[in-house]
């Protein structure tokens, strides 16, 4: 299966977005979930589709972690929160 | 993450000559009825009790054969249906129960209730719980930001206790003790997918689970407390995907 990178949901391109570097979620890999699921997660959560929630699960899976999506922060919190809700284990950062 | 599937579950656990599913997953599970403190359930921390003695829903000799089937889901117009033996039944509720106890505990003995932040839905609390399960369960949301994490938890962590308890309580009502066939409307499905998880979690998490490629079974003789516990954990990872599967 290919283990191309992942697009995830892109920056805007916006002055105010250039100006403040983008946050991001990230989803880190455990021991516990199941893949089908944590792929179904992602296609409820964020709408994915499944082929993208697929190779995002992936990435976690074999990378440890992977960015699920990026933007403001206040929508990265909603994000991890609707994450921790289904048992992933997501976190929120300041893209570097 | 685990690969565990209907495919993979059967073949564990059953390997022909006379040792398959059935009988093994009997014996487990009547073993663990009997209480043993080096249980990881009983013992990995203080908070043990809080995934009892899964024994509990074995008290009748009769039921524990009723496990040897491993139920699953299938889909059905509007969501997905399954049929329960009345242990099966009894191991999910009491294991789903035992789990928005240990949520909803924690829950009242939050510090510094007050009762703004009740009323606008604050948690008193904001640290990372003690115990690893509900570690787990209630994560910090940022890894290297304790200051963040407080934050986030003081304003987040009641919905998502909430939710968690709320998915519970559809689990149990949709659930009846007794079993039988269980159709679950779409909503509901979701409100099991996350009951089944947060149940996988604290089992995960009580057994030690660190490796995901391990063979939790390798070993493990029958008669050991801990392989009553790896059976359910083993089983309720082919129910949740079961259930994805049907509403896919």
């Amino acid at each position: 299966m290919s283990t191309a990178p992942v697009e995830v949901q892109q920056p805007e391109t916006s002055e105010e977005s250039r100006l403040d570097p983008p946050w991001i979620t990230i989803v880190w890999n455990d021991p516990i979930n199941l893949m089908s699921y944590v792929t179904y997660v992602f296609q409820r959560v964020f709408g994915y589709s499944k082929p993208i929630a697929e190779r995002l699960m992936l990435d976690v899976h074999h990378k440890g972690k992977a960015v699920v999506s990026s933007g403001a922060r206040e929508a990265m919190e909603r994000d991890a929160q609707a994450l921790h809700g289904y048992g992933l284990w997501a976190t929120v950062s300041h893209e570097s | 993450m685990t690969g565990t599937g209907p495919e993979r579950f059967p073949a564990e656990n059953g390997n022909g000559n006379g040792s398959g599913p059935d009988e093994a997953g009997a014996d487990r599970l009547n073993d663990a009825g009997a209480s043993d403190p080096n249980e990881p359930g009983h013992s990995r921390d203080e908070a043990g009790d809080a995934l009892r003695d899964l024994g509990d829903s074995f008290e009748d000799e009769d039921r524990t054969e009723d496990l040897e089937i491993a139920a699953a889901f299938h889909p059905v117009p509007g969501g997905a249906a399954c049929y329960f033996e009345p242990a099966q039944a009894g191991v999910i509720r009491s294991l789903v129960g035992q789990v928005a106890e240990l949520v909803r505990t924690e829950d009242a003995s939050a510090q510094n209730p007050d009762e703004l932040e009740m009323l606008l839905g604050l948690s008193g609390n904001d640290e990372l719980p003690d115990d690893p399960v509900l570690a787990r369960l209630l994560p910090d949301a940022y890894s290297e930001d304790p200051e963040a994490s407080a934050e986030f938890r003081r304003y987040t962590e009641e919905t998502l206790r909430s939710g968690k308890i709320n998915s519970a309580q559809a689990v149990l009502a949709s659930l009846p003790a007794e079993g039988g066939d269980v159709v679950l409307t779409e909503p509901e499905c979701q409100q099991w997918l996350r009951a089944l998880n947060d149940v996988r979690l604290a089992l995960g998490v009580r057994l030690g689970i660190t490796d995901e490629d391990e063979d939790l079974t390798e070993g493990l003789a029958d008669d050991e407390p801990r392989a009553a516990y790896v059976w359910v954990y083993q089983w309720l990872a082919y129910l949740q995907d079961s259930l994805i599967e049907s509403l896919n």
